[in-house]
């Protein structure tokens, strides 16, 4: 991986007074949501109180489908609580990343979505109308690694990867989507949260490489699918894993999914079990009902 | 272009669908293609691994009638609250007359119509799929689809084309399906910010084009950040534990107790 230096602007020197970690502390880490096929990430600081939510979908196996409306909308404000102005983020427009924000939910009543801004799907357009409080990310921001910090300096990185370009040329909205992390300042972890987008395309990603930071875990990007199983993802895995450190894999893949999410042998084979005796493999599906604990990473 | 021609049975109802491709993957064969528990097509259906293709659709009629009178009358767009709020209220009244579905797609990979489509079928592409009404799918049909609704209920379908959209119907789609309604983070309208920008901000956002990729990082709360560790440092200065500290030490002195081991003496100092 090429070695990055980036400068740093201050986001009010740009005009933007967006500050959604204003009364946080410090990260803790993030609860993957059991939402069946899709992502729902929320974003937990040291009393494990949700700050902010990457992602609120669902959609095949969901836990909300066959429910009567007025029963779906309750149990999805219970499970997927959105307090009021809390701010939603998403990684791009499929349907299993947004799919919970009926209308009428906390969700897309109060909560503060932004979004990239892509070409999208008639149903994703559909459910845009709906979310009461909205905002792309600008334009000037894309491609620009950002981050919002908390009080003990705790870093919520995320970045879009491509900019929107109004043309007649088909998108990839999983390859132009926005990635996440989150470090730990104090211990030097990281946590990488990509959404659909491969390991390898995000900038900032190579800065935490550079700046030395240590996995602590990740999110297997695309639900674990086999796209874009590249040289560069298998590197990237490579640079990551750690041998002697305990490190968390998710896979937020639903029990049945049309997409035969994930292919678990691609990580099999860059985390050889033998080779990895810390890494700890954690599947959404598996808290549906049980007294199974939720899925976190945790620094 | 014609990408696929398939069934070709009569008698049952035909729907055309303008299908945005949203999702692609390959499935292992000999499996049910269930949908949350329900299987749909036989257990034997294919043998071999499926190519599957889903779609975020309309049907090509309704979206012919009712784009035009809906948004065709929409004011000259000067890029503006008021006009991304008419936009807004303009997609509510279209889709309550225009229902979106899903559309997936499933070939044998037995089927040439596999190689066709997968190869052809780019991700985020429009296409126009003709579907007609199917009871069952069995063994023997390489290509079929079902249709889900915004509630989830599914019904399989036939396929009896698959074309590509043709550049004006492309260029229709994108106008009606955009997120031109929604405003950008830090514009001068209502939105997720907690308070509007201040006017005396050093570089609007609008005019500063200077953030080049892969050089910069735009940090939110970095000067809150900053400025609280100013005030810890001031509220806490290490000038006064010096000097607590010296006023100690000199009152011990001055008392005429022996000094702590290695101190050396005033006279040393």
């Amino acid at each position: 991986m090429t070695a990055q230096v980036l400068e740093k602007i201050d986001a009010l020197d740009l005009g933007l007074q967006f500050d959604p970690l204003v009364a946080v502390n410090s990260l803790s880490g993030v609860r993957v949501e059991d939402v069946g096929q899709g992502d729902a990430i929320v974003v937990l600081d040291e009393t494990g109180k949700g700050v902010l939510r990457i992602d609120y979908g669902g959609v095949q196996s969901s836990p909300f489908n066959g429910l009567k409306v007025a029963a779906r909308l309750t149990r999805i404000d219970l499970l997927l609580p959105v307090p009021v102005a809390q701010t939603i983020m998403l990684t791009h427009w499929d349907h299993d990343h947004w799919a919970s924000a009926w209308p009428g939910t906390a969700a897309a009543e109060h909560g503060r979505w932004l979004v990239p801004r892509q070409w999208t799907s008639p149903s994703a357009v559909e459910r845009s109308v709906e979310l009461a409080n909205i905002r792309c990310i600008p334009p000037s921001l894309e491609t620009v690694p950002c981050c919002f910090v908390a009080a003990n300096g705790d870093e919520l990185w995320w970045e879009k990867l491509k900019a929107f370009r109004p043309t007649l040329h088909n998108e990839d909205c999983n390859r132009s989507g926005v990635a996440f992390s989150i470090v730990q300042k104090e211990t030097g972890k990281v946590i990488f949260l990509p959404g659909d987008a491969p390991f390898h395309l995000p900038i900032h990603y190579k800065t935490h490489a550079s700046d030395g930071l240590e996995m602590r875990g990740l999110v297997a990007f695309h639900h674990g699918a086999g796209t874009h199983w590249t040289k560069g993802t298998r590197s990237f895995l490579k640079r990551w894993g750690s041998k002697s450190e305990r490190q968390t894999l998710v896979y937020s893949a639903g029990a049945v999914n049309r997409d035969d999410h994930p292919v678990e042998k691609n990580y099999r084979e860059a985390f050889p079990s033998a080779d990895f005796p810390k890494l700890e493999i954690l599947y959404t599906r598996d808290v549906r009902g049980a007294s199974t604990p939720p899925v976190e990473i945790l620094f | 272009m014609k990408l696929y021609s398939g069934w070709e049975g009569r008698g049952r109802a035909r729907t055309e669908y303008f299908c945005y491709l949203e999702a692609r993957s390959r499935l292992p064969g000999g499996v049910a293609l269930p949908s949350d528990g329900r299987a749909i097509v036989g257990t034997r259906w294919s043998e071999e691994n499926v190519a599957h293709l889903g779609f975020s659709s309309i049907v090509r009629q309704q979206f012919l009638k009712h784009t035009p009178e809906i948004l065709g009358a929409e004011p000259p767009r000067p890029s503006d609250a008021e006009w991304r709020t008419d936009r807004a209220t303009r997609l509510r009244q279209l889709f309550r007359v225009m229902p979106t579905s899903r559309v997936d797609l499933y070939a044998a990979s037995a089927s040439v119509a596999v190689g066709a489509l997968t190869r052809e079928l780019q991700l985020g592409g429009w296409f126009r799929i003709t579907l007609s009404e199917a009871k069952a799918i069995g063994p023997g049909i390489p290509v079929f689809a079902m249709v889900s609704d915004r509630e989830g209920e599914v019904r399989p379908a036939h396929v009896r084309q698959v074309l590509r959209v043709t550049r004006d119907e492309k260029r229709a789609l994108r106008q009606a399906f955009s997120l031109d309604h929604i405003g950008d983070l830090g514009s001068d309208e209502p939105g997720p910010e907690p308070a509007p920008p201040s006017p005396g901000a050093p570089f609007p956002l609008a005019d500063f084009k200077a953030l080049k990729p892969g050089r910069i990082a735009v940090v939110f709360g970095g000067n809150r950040v900053q400025a609280a560790t100013r005030y810890e440092e001031d509220i806490e200065p290490i000038e006064v534990e010096e000097k607590d500290s010296r006023f100690d030490w000199d009152g011990i002195l001055n008392r005429g107790l022996s000094a702590p081991s290695g101190t050396p003496r005033p006279e040393e100092a």
